[in-house]
Formats: structure tokens, C-alpha cells, sequence
């Protein structure tokens, strides 16, 4: 007996010394993690769907969020999440569309305008049993209607992206409001409208024409946006090889110092053949550094160095006998009957202009992009001819084009805030951008400037904001919650540039209700997660049930029990008593 | 026929003859009527008062025609019968028996026939006076409207609807200010050569007045200041009123600002639109083209048509004798009268000829010519001019037959330096006389002149050498001693002096301008007297090397640097932009009644005549107003409102459109649009 005991007492020892290890897999409870986004709506109804699911699902999930979530589950706006887990399925509740209703979705907004453009102001409409009915959008300013349009439905489920033009008066951040007619039997009101921030400057757009050799194409937009104060337009017409009329502004020759060509928004090449391939060379900079824009004006099929440019790989020319409309968004009745048709354009490109033959639509000016730029291509010759077609076309066009060229080049600095126009205690994001040409590139790497923020308020209070790199160069980005109703600046320094933004935080402010389904159910299916309404929720539970209870896996360490050191201390007592009781010591 | 068929058809026809009467008379005044209508619209059409009386008399024998014929069926012994049945119910339908058997006595033995007519005569005589037709009310029916439009042609009716319009205003005027109300009155006075009559409007929101119509305001407020745009009015005392006068030039708006402690302090708004005089608008009607005649024996017969909005003054032929060759022509101004004759209210026609022989034109002369008009105004802002034609006497070696027109490519203007020196020498004569933005125009005109010029001579040159050696290396000409030419050195001369004339013009010098002028005329004239170097080198113009033209002398450094455009003033779009944005302002604080004043006054001096620009304008005084009296906020939020929408629509004129497909692209699709190149 004594043995026994003592063999068992020193293979406990041993066994402690030695110290095991066990791995085993045993099925758990589902840890379920139930977000809210950061408003009082989602988070009402983040509690019904943790109810609901407490209810149903009470003894195969585990709600108490203590372990790392299995699943999670989200109810509200997907934009205010800009991370989301990869290998934890991700389901989103959406909230329930009740037919009839009509909702506003998004509002997207250019990024800046200038006094003067109209901004092109897109919303997208969800219609949910409004089949034959027509819906009236309007815009408003202020209380003021600037802008309406109207769709009428067609489908049972539908969605729409309906454009409103919105022309600013006056330099600054103003808040519109996009809304939606109530249709008859609508009950939701609350999704029928939607918020937008349109930032407006006042400043001159820059444009450069440059004429290797005279060019009437070019001559002619640089007379009509020379006519127009929103411009201020430098030219070079070189008329010979030692001959040339500029403008002081205007530089001597594109190649001699490129980065000269940082000063303007867009350059215009008429006659773009007689460029050199230094001078393609500094419009390509341009456009792919600076960002600016480079309109070719062609007069004749492209040849030379500036045909590496275009995004064609051939060209065929059309001379019509009758002037034919080219079809385009900003300016209905624009002619030309002398045409540079440009063939294989690659993908990515857009069309700004184009013909009909044969029914179908042949694209005559093309726009690509190039870096931080772009490039348009405009094969129509001789739309100069018919500048004087009621309604001056030609006229409405260049200044249309050019200014939205313009506009979309970028600034050394640029500053968004997104959403500009929030409550008290929402989340904001500011995205800061430099433009390339701020950037220096040393020992092979790029370097920024040093880049600060700050929010200062209207009573004076600031208010330091953290920025953090982005995943591009010279991308900045801080995720912010706002404060008390009122206007804050938005300030930015980089190096010695500083720009302000405007946040505007009021109680009125009105989101955009209806939830970007698309990217949530984009998240959801990558994830491995479902899409459902809070009116229906079985899809959830089914959902969650499938996923199961997973088999976790432990370790064991079983030597590692305080429970051994009883046996151990029972097998010597018990040997030990033995003993005793046998008289031996 | 018997006794009484005689008495029975003689009464019958003695209707008959009355109804004629009747009816002429009906006719008559059917036709004045028309008439009287046919002569407002004619005259209200602007057709002069004879030619309207014409339209009117024509337009009424046709009505009274019509009316007459159409009356002709109740012009019978039956229908006579019948009428005299209506008169007389004893007749008992005796009457129509006997006419029908007058008419048709065979249908009854003859004692029937006779027992009728006894009847019907006895009948007769019983009732003879209820057998009259009364003429009197008809012939009173057919004078008035006789009357009526002989009164419309003269004017009667016009004249005293204009007397009581104004005595009604003035009426009305005398009403309100023993009211206490409103007390604007604006009396407008066209001027005198207009022939239209002065009117008073009582408290208008707009005036509209002819180009040069003297305009009084009279306000019962003593301490009233009234301005128009910012130039301010000087007032003179009346009795009970104060009175502001001014011509009406140019379309603007009139502010009338109460006295500064007056309870209402806004100032007060009214656009003025001045409707401007036209000048005669002059076309030549026959020949109506250019004339190359194989000689100057012919009569040009000529025939032109003007009209104007107020009335001709008067109407002449004016013309100019070109003679000579080369360089050296000579001009000879001359006018001749045109027998002038009136049309209608507002054109006339001009009758005249040309009596070429007469005139002195021999072979290779031309006479350039047209037609001047005027209306009443005093001075030259009230002449109008018709095209200028050309009959051109067929020189030697041209062939012509008679009255052929001009080839169109055809210099038509004959323009040449020496035409330049005659109008620099007119322009400096009438200098002194000449207000500085005519002399301007004038100056400008020539100099744009002496440029064509200029430009024929650098074309037909080749345009200036550039580089001499490049010239030499790739050209003939200096091996055909072109450039050892003295011709072509002194019409080099020539163009240098065309170069520093236009400068002087254009810096509104004439005295700095003519003499190069005359140094060019001199170049030329050696140029041409050395070796006639423009007609040899006319025949050879395909030599000129057109990649050559347009460039420079070689020692001239090789670029111009302009100055930058100004772009024109900002548009009414922008200033709508302004407009809104300081509209939008008041949101909250709509009672700054001065800025909303100031606002209203902006709207008015970008288009006073526009109804557009108008109607802002009174909605901006009108929220100023509902600002000022206390309107509930609703009403004012209403008025912001329509009148935001206007200035939007008004500020979207020139927007900028921003196209679909342009966006600025994502460092990510430049990258996939750059592989996808490769």
C-alpha cells in the first residue's frame, strides 16, 4: 500500500515538473456584438434588434459582449464606420421601407465651385411602392427654392440619381437642402429630406492658351473666356519661328521652367502638332503633377509627340457637308461639321462630346485622366464657325467646360470636411490634401510639409485636431465629433499655406436618412454577413443560428490544478499514516 | 287697267319708293360706321389722315353696297303690301290679294278682280297718312355716322380721350392730395418736333417718355429730394408744391427721397424708360445696286423710300465725284434735291436722277453716292444715311455693258490714302465743334480706314522681310533687283507714315496724324511715278510666298507682349449673384430698410426698361415696405422668397454648366487608365 502511494505521490511530482499540454476544441455559445451607429435613431433601434435577438436566440448566442464577437451586427449609417473586421461576418439592419415611401439615400456635391458655376448637385432617391407616381425634388437654399426636377416611377422597387444645378451667390460654405415631395399615402417623413454643403470661391479660374502657331479653334475660346471676368486668361500665339505675341503672364515657352505652369488651372494647346516633345513633356507634368487640365485643340489628325496624350490609337477625319450637333451636357446646339474622330479610346475615358451615325454615338472630345489631371481630347475643328447660333452655344460651352476643369484642379492645399453640415455631437471627418507639387521627393521618398489643424469656434475657442496620414502621400485624415450649434473654422497649416473650411453644426441639420445600402451590402456579403430590415428580422436569427455554436479551441494545462497538491499532500498523509499505523516510523 | 288698280298700284309703288329711300339711307349709315372704324384703325396703324380717309371711303361704299343689295328683296309691291297690311290691320290681308293680283291677274275672274281693287282703293283712301314710311330716324342714323368718321379722321375723338385721360389724372390728383395721400405728379412734354401731346401721370411706377421729353416731378412734400441714378435734381419752389425737371436721355430710374424726419424715410423708386428717336432708316430703291456704265451719257433715274418714327425734316441726295488715277484721285462733294412725297404717317418716298453727262464724269470717274435723311431733332443725332452705291464710268480697256452691276469683289469703297488725308482734314475742321467721345468714334473709324489700307499695300508687298538672308536665299526677287527698287522703298516709306497716321488716330491726335498721312500720299505717288511697281507685281502675286507673310523686319526683337484683356463689365447676372447674396442676408433681419433701398436701386440701373428688372424692383420696395409696416413674418418670408426665385432665374443667365463627364480623377483610376495604355 505504501508503494502504491508513494508511486502515485511521486508521479504527481513528476508530472508537475513535466507540466502537460492539451489541446481541445469544445463548442461555445456565439459572441454577438450589436453596434450602433453614433446617432439616437440607430441606437434606439440597436436596442429592439438586441431584444429581439435576446428573445429568440437566448440560448445560442452570447450578448453580454465579453468575449470577441463572433458576429457582429449593425444598425445605422455605414458611412461613420470606416473600418470594418475582415474575418468577423458583419450583418446590417436596415431600417424598414414602409410603401409607400420615397427617400432620399445621398446627396453628393462637387467638392469646390466657383461664384458664378452652377454646382451639379446629385441625389439618389429610393422609391418603394410609388409605381406610377411622380415624385417633385426640389432644392432649397435658406428656404428658397433654386432648383427643382421632377421622376416620375416605374418600378415597384426603384432607385434614382436626379441632378440639380445649384449656382452659389456669394463666396462660402452654403448649406441646401435637398427634398422630396410627400407622396399621397406616404407616412415617413423624415427620409424625404436631406442636407448638403456646397463650398463656392471667388477667385479667377487661371487659363493658359498656348499657340505654337496660330490657331483659330484656340483663338476663339480665348476670346470667349477672355470676355467672361470669372477667367483670367494668359496666351502665347507664336505666329513664326522668331515671332510670338503673349501676355506678360504667360510663359515664354511651356519646356524652359514647367513647374511656371503651376500658376494656372487649365492650359488649352491650339495647333497642339507644332508642340516639341519637351513642350508635351511639360503639359504632361502638368496634368500628372500639378493636377491642371490640358485641353488639346487639334486642327488637323494628330501627329507628332503630343499623340502620346491622347488615350486613342487612331484617328479618322470627317468633313461634312452640313454641320452636324454635337451632343453634350452643357451647352445643346454646339456644331461642327470639320471632325477629328478619335478611334480606340481606352477604358476610363469619358466622352464630353458626341455625334450620332448610324445610331449610334461616336465620342468626338474625350476626357481621360492623367495623374492628378486630365487630358481632353477635342476633335471638333471648326465649332468656332458657328459661335454666333442663337443661344451662343460655342460661347456656353468653352466657358462651361473650362471653368469645370478649372475647378476640379486641385489647390497646393485642399481641405473637406464631410459631413459639413451636421448636429451637435455627430462624428465629422476632415480630409486634408496637398497636391503633388508640395510634396519633395528626397533620398527617394516623399516628404510633406508639416501639416496642422485646428477647429476654431466663433466665439474663439480652438481646438488642436490630431491628423494622420492616409494610405496615399500627402493625404491627411481626423475623424472629429462636433460641438455646440454654431459655425467653426477649420483651419489647416501646411507648411507655410494655410486654409480654412467651414463646419456648420445646427440643430436642423438633416442626414441623408436611408442608409448606403450598396456599401453595406457590400460589406456584408465580403464579410460573409446578411443585409435585412428591422421589420423583418428572421433573416438575422437564421443567420446567426447557421453560424452555429463554434467549436473553441483550449489549452489545457491540467498539472496546473491547486487540485493536485491535495492529491499529492492525500498519497504522502496516506503513506505516511500507513506507516504509522504498521509501528514503523 | 282700271281706276283702281291704278290707285292701288300707284300706292303700292310709292312705298316702294319710300322703302328705296329708307334703305339708301341704311346703307349710308352702315358704311359710315364702318368707316368711322376702317379710319381709328388706319390711323392707329400709322397711315397718314388722306390715306386713312381713302382706306374709309372704299371700305364704305363697299359696306353700303352690300347692305343696299342685300335690302333689294323687300323692295316690292308685295313686300309694300305687306308692310302696309302691318300698319293698317283693317286691311285684312285686302291689300296683298290685290298686289298678288296686279301681279298675277289672271288667276281670278275679272268682276273678283275689279270688287278687290274697289275695296283696296276705298282702303287706301281712308288710311292714307298709316301708309308712310318714316324716313327720320334713319336719315338721323346715317348723318352721325357720317359725322363720326369724318370727327376720327380729324382727330376729334383722339383729342378729347387724351383731355379727358389728363383732366381725369389731374382730377384725380387734386382728389388725393386733398386726401393727404400720394402727391406725385409727372408731367411729360415730347419734344415739340414729335407732334405728340404732353401728359401728367399721377403717382406712376414707371415713366416711359420720348428721347428728349422734358420730364417735371412735382411732389407736395417741400423737403423732397429727388435724384436720377446718383446725379441729384435741382428743385424749384412752387407755391404749395416743389418742382424737378429734367430731359430724359437715357433710360434710368428716378429716386424721390422724403424729408429726412418725414415718418416715412424710404426713398421711393420709379424706372424711367426712354424710348429712343430713331433716325430715318433711308433705302435706295432703284437702281438699288452698283452701276458700271460704258459711258457718262446716261440718266441714273433714282428712287428712295425712308421712314421714321416721328416725321421727316428732310430728304436729300448727297454724292461724291471721284476722278482720277493712281494715287492721285480727286473728290468732288455735291447734293441734289429730291422731289419728296408722304406715303403714309411715318414713310416717305424720294424721287431724283442723275444727270451724268451734266455732272462732268469722264471715262474711269466714279460717283458714289446716297441718300441722307433727317428728322426734326436738331443737329446731326437725328440724320440717317442710306447705303452708299456706286456708278462707275467704264475706264479704258474695261468693257461694260450698260447698267451691269459691279463685281461684288469689287473694292466698292475706293479707299486710298489720299481719301484718308481728305477725312483727317474734314475730322480736324469740325474738331473744335465735335464733343470728345464723337471725335473719337470719327477718329477711329479713319484709322480703321488708313489700317485696310495699310494692309492692302503689305499684301500686295508680301508682307515685311523678316529676315533679308532667309528672303535672299529662297526667293527671286532680289535676283530681279526687287529690293534694290526704289519704288518699293519709298511704298515701304509709305506704310511706315500709314502706321504712324493710324497711331496718331487712334490716340485721337489728328494734327499728330496727318502729316505722315500726307508723307504716305507722297511715297505713294513716287513709288507709283518711279516704275508703276503695284501693277508689275500684280500679275506675279503667286510668287509671294504665303508662309511668309505676316512676319517682321529682322531687326525688331521677336516677340509683343500685350497687355492681358480686360473681360467686360460684369454681367446682370452677376450683379443678380450680388443682389442675392445680400438679399439673403436679411433672412433674419429684413427691417435694414437702407440696404434693401439700395438693393431695389441696383436692380433698377441694370435694365430700367426691362419689365424683369422692374418687377424686382417693386418687390424689393415692397418687402422694404412690409419690413417697415410690420407685416407678420410669413408675408415677408413670402416676398423673400418670389423675390429670391427671380434673382436666381436672373442669376443663372450666364452660369457655368458643369458636364457629367469630367471629374477629377482618383490617383487609383489614373493608374488603371495608365496601364490600361500600355
Amino acid at each position: 500500500m505504501t508503494t502504491v502511494l508513494r508511486a502515485m505521490a511521486i508521479a504527481v511530482a513528476c508530472a508537475a515538473i513535466v507540466d502537460p499540454v492539451w489541446h481541445v476544441q469544445r463548442p461555445e455559445l456565439l459572441a454577438v456584438d450589436i453596434q450602433a451607429a453614433e446617432d439616437d435613431d440607430a441606437r434606439a433601434r440597436a436596442e429592439v434588434v438586441r431584444a429581439h435577438l435576446a428573445g429568440s436566440l437566448r440560448k445560442a448566442i452570447d450578448l453580454s459582449g465579453a468575449r470577441s464577437p463572433g458576429a457582429i451586427v449593425f444598425v445605422g449609417d455605414p458611412a461613420e464606420r470606416a473600418v470594418w473586421p475582415v474575418d468577423v461576418p458583419v450583418s446590417a439592419v436596415i431600417p424598414a421601407s414602409a410603401p409607400p415611401n420615397v427617400r432620399i439615400t445621398k446627396v453628393r456635391t462637387p467638392d469646390l465651385v466657383v461664384v458664378g458655376q452652377a454646382a451639379a448637385i446629385e441625389a439618389d432617391l429610393e422609391g418603394d411602392g410609388v409605381e406610377g407616381q411622380t415624385s417633385e425634388i426640389s432644392l432649397e437654399d435658406r428656404g428658397v427654392t433654386v432648383a427643382t426636377a421632377t421622376h416620375r416611377w416605374t418600378k415597384p422597387q426603384e432607385r434614382r440619381t436626379v441632378r440639380l444645378s445649384y449656382a452659389p451667390p456669394s463666396a462660402g460654405a452654403h448649406r441646401v437642402v435637398v427634398r422630396a415631395q410627400m407622396l399621397p399615402g406616404e407616412r415617413r417623413r423624415d427620409d424625404n429630406a436631406a442636407d448638403a454643403g456646397v463650398v463656392a470661391r471667388d477667385r479667377k479660374l487661371r487659363v493658359l492658351v498656348h499657340e505654337p502657331r496660330p490657331s483659330w479653334n484656340a483663338a476663339f475660346i480665348r476670346r470667349t473666356l477672355e470676355a467672361d471676368d470669372r477667367f483670367r486668361v494668359s496666351s502665347l500665339s507664336r505666329a513664326s519661328r522668331a515671332f510670338a505675341t503673349r501676355d506678360a503672364s504667360a510663359p515664354p515657352a511651356l519646356a524652359a521652367r514647367p513647374e511656371r505652369l503651376d500658376d494656372f488651372d487649365v492650359v488649352l494647346a491650339g495647333a497642339p502638332e507644332e508642340l516639341r516633345a519637351d513642350d508635351v513633356d511639360a503639359l504632361e507634368r502638368f496634368a500628372r503633377v500639378r493636377g491642371g487640365a490640358v485641353v488639346l485643340l487639334p486642327d488637323r489628325r494628330p501627329t507628332g509627340p503630343y499623340a502620346s496624350l491622347t488615350r486613342a490609337t487612331r484617328f479618322s477625319e470627317v468633313l461634312l457637308e452640313n454641320p452636324v450637333s454635337l451632343s453634350n451636357d452643357i451647352a445643346p446646339g454646339l456644331r461642327a461639321s470639320e471632325l477629328i474622330v478619335p478611334e480606340g479610346l481606352s477604358k476610363g475615358t469619358a466622352s464630353l462630346a458626341t455625334i450620332t451615325a448610324r445610331g449610334t454615338d461616336v465620342p468626338v472630345a474625350s476626357v481621360s485622366p492623367l495623374g492628378d489631371g486630365v487630358i481632353v481630347f477635342w476633335g471638333a475643328a471648326d465649332t468656332w464657325r458657328f459661335r454666333a447660333d442663337a443661344g451662343e452655344p460655342f460661347a456656353r460651352f468653352w466657358r462651361g467646360v473650362v471653368a469645370d476643369l478649372a475647378s476640379h484642379a486641385p489647390a497646393p492645399v485642399d481641405v473637406t470636411i464631410d459631413p459639413s453640415n451636421i448636429r451637435p455631437k455627430e462624428p465629422f471627418t476632415i480630409h486634408v490634401k496637398l497636391r503633388s507639387t508640395e510634396l519633395r521627393e528626397e533620398y527617394g521618398r516623399s516628404v510633406t510639409p508639416e501639416v496642422a489643424a485646428r477647429v476654431v469656434s466663433a466665439s474663439g475657442g480652438v481646438e488642436e485636431v490630431r491628423l494622420w496620414p492616409a494610405a496615399e502621400p500627402g493625404r491627411f485624415v481626423s475623424h472629429a465629433t462636433a460641438g455646440a450649434t454654431g459655425k467653426y473654422d477649420v483651419q489647416v497649416v501646411a507648411g507655410n499655406r494655410s486654409v480654412d473650411a467651414v463646419l456648420n453644426v445646427a440643430e436642423e441639420a438633416v442626414k441623408a436618412k436611408g442608409s448606403d445600402i450598396e456599401s453595406l451590402r457590400i460589406v456584408a456579403d465580403t464579410t460573409g454577413g446578411i443585409l435585412t430590415t428591422d421589420a423583418d428580422l428572421g433573416p438575422l436569427e437564421t443567420h446567426l443560428r447557421r453560424l452555429g455554436t463554434p467549436l473553441v479551441a483550449h489549452t489545457l494545462r491540467p498539472m496546473r490544478s491547486g487540485w493536485w497538491l491535495v492529491v499529492l499532500a492525500a498519497c504522502l498523509c496516506g503513506e505516511w499514516a500507513v506507516r504509522r499505523t504498521r509501528g514503523l516510523s | 287697267m282700271t281706276a283702281n288698280q291704278r290707285l292701288v298700284v300707284d300706292a303700292l309703288d310709292g312705298i316702294v319708293q319710300r322703302l328705296r329711300v329708307l334703305h339708301a339711307l341704311y346703307a349710308a349709315a352702315a358704311g359710315g360706321c364702318v368707316a368711322a372704324i376702317a379710319a381709328a384703325v388706319a390711323l392707329v396703324s400709322g397711315s397718314s389722315p388722306p390715306a386713312a380717309a381713302a382706306i374709309a371711303l372704299v371700305l364704305a361704299a363697299a359696306c353700303g353696297g352690300v347692305v343696299f343689295a342685300r335690302l333689294a328683296g323687300i323692295r316690292t309691291r308685295g313686300e309694300a303690301a305687306r308692310l302696309a297690311e302691318r300698319r293698317v290691320p283693317a286691311f285684312r290681308n285686302l291689300l296683298i290679294t290685290a298686289a298678288e293680283l296686279v301681279a298675277h291677274p289672271q288667276r281670278v275672274a275679272e268682276w273678283m278682280r275689279e270688287r278687290v281693287m274697289q275695296d283696296s282703293a276705298r282702303m287706301l283712301r281712308e288710311h292714307p297718312e298709316r301708309l308712310q314710311v318714316a324716313l327720320k330716324r334713319a336719315l338721323a342714323l346715317c348723318v352721325s355716322a357720317q359725322l363720326a368718321w369724318l370727327a376720327v379722321l380729324a382727330g376729334i375723338p383722339q383729342a378729347a380721350f387724351s383731355t379727358i385721360q389728363t383732366r381725369g389724372a389731374t382730377v384725380a390728383s387734386l382728389v388725393r392730395d386733398e386726401r393727404g395721400g400720394p402727391s406725385l405728379r409727372v408731367v411729360i412734354e415730347p419734344p415739340a418736333y414729335t407732334g405728340l401731346r404732353s401728359l401728367t401721370l399721377v403717382d406712376p411706377e414707371r415713366v416711359e417718355a420720348v428721347e428728349g421729353s422734358r420730364l417735371r416731378f412735382v411732389l407736395r412734400d417741400a423737403n423732397a429730394r429727388v435724384r436720377i441714378g446718383s446725379t441729384a435734381l435741382v428743385a424749384t419752389r412752387q407755391q404749395d408744391a416743389t418742382a424737378f425737371e429734367l430731359i430724359a436721355r437715357d433710360s434710368s430710374y428716378v429716386a424721390i427721397e422724403p424729408d429726412a424726419s418725414s415718418a416715412s424715410g424710404a426713398a421711393r423708386l420709379i424706372a424711367l424708360t426712354v424710348i429712343p428717336d430713331r433716325a430715318p432708316v433711308i433705302r435706295v430703291e432703284q437702281p438699288g445696286r452698283d452701276l458700271l456704265l460704258p459711258e457718262a451719257a446716261a440718266r441714273v433715274d433714282l428712287r428712295a423710300r425712308a421712314t421714321d418714327d416721328h416725321g421727316l425734316h428732310a430728304l436729300e441726295l448727297r454724292y461724291t465725284k471721284v476722278s482720277g488715277t493712281g494715287e492721285q484721285f480727286e473728290f468732288v462733294e455735291g447734293s441734289l434735291p429730291m422731289a419728296v412725297t408722304q406715303t403714309s404717317g411715318q414713310a416717305w418716298e424720294g424721287t431724283g436722277h442723275f444727270d451724268l453727262r451734266a455732272l462732268g464724269l469722264a471715262k474711269g470717274d466714279s460717283l458714289v453716292y446716297r441718300v441722307v435723311a433727317r428728322d426734326g431733332r436738331p443737329g446731326a443725332s437725328g440724320a440717317g444715311a442710306s447705303d452708299t452705291y456706286f456708278i462707275e464710268i467704264a475706264g479704258p480697256g474695261q468693257v461694260a455693258l450698260a447698267g451691269v452691276d459691279m463685281p461684288p469683289e469689287h473694292d466698292r469703297y475706293a479707299l486710298s490714302q489720299q481719301m484718308i488725308v481728305l477725312k483727317i482734314d474734314r475730322l480736324r475742321a469740325r474738331e473744335a465743334v465735335l464733343d470728345r467721345t464723337a471725335l473719337r468714334d470719327e477718329a477711329e473709324t479713319i484709322a480703321a480706314e488708313q489700317r485696310a489700307v495699310r494692309a492692302n499695300f503689305i499684301f500686295l508687298m508680301g508682307g515685311h522681310v523678316e529676315d533679308e538672308e532667309a528672303e535672299a536665299e529662297q526667293s527671286h526677287e532680289i535676283q530681279e533687283g526687287r529690293l534694290e527698287n526704289r519704288a518699293r522703298r519709298d511704298i515701304a516709306a509709305a506704310v511706315r507714315h500709314m502706321t504712324d497716321a493710324e497711331r496718331g488716330l487712334a490716340a485721337v491726335n489728328t494734327a499728330a496724324a496727318l502729316p505722315p498721312a500726307r508723307a504716305a500720299v507722297e511715297a505713294l505717288q513716287r513709288a507709283f511715278g518711279h516704275s508703276r511697281y503695284i501693277l508689275r507685281t500684280l500679275p506675279v502675286r503667286s510668287r509671294i510666298d504665303p508662309s511668309r507673310r505676316l512676319s517682321r523686319a529682322g531687326d525688331i526683337s521677336g516677340e509683343l507682349v500685350r497687355d492681358a484683356r480686360d473681360a467686360s463689365a460684369p454681367t446682370a447676372a452677376a450683379t443678380a449673384r450680388h443682389m442675392l447674396a445680400a438679399l439673403m442676408s436679411f433672412d433674419t433681419d429684413v427691417a435694414r430698410n437702407a440696404r434693401l433701398g439700395s438693393i431695389a436701386e441696383q436692380a433698377l440701373s441694370i435694365d430700367p426698361t426691362s419689365a424683369t428688372w422692374q418687377k424686382i424692383a417693386r418687390d424689393v420696395i415692397q418687402l422694404r415696405d412690409a419690413a417697415q409696416n410690420g407685416a407678420p413674418a410669413a408675408e415677408r418670408r413670402k416676398l423673400l422668397q418670389s423675390l429670391a426665385g427671380a434673382l436666381t432665374a436672373a442669376s443663372r443667365e450666364d452660369a457655368l454648366a458643369q458636364s457629367t463627364a469630367i471629374a477629377a480623377p482618383t490617383r487609383l483610376s489614373s493608374a488603371w487608365a495608365d496601364r490600361r495604355r500600355r
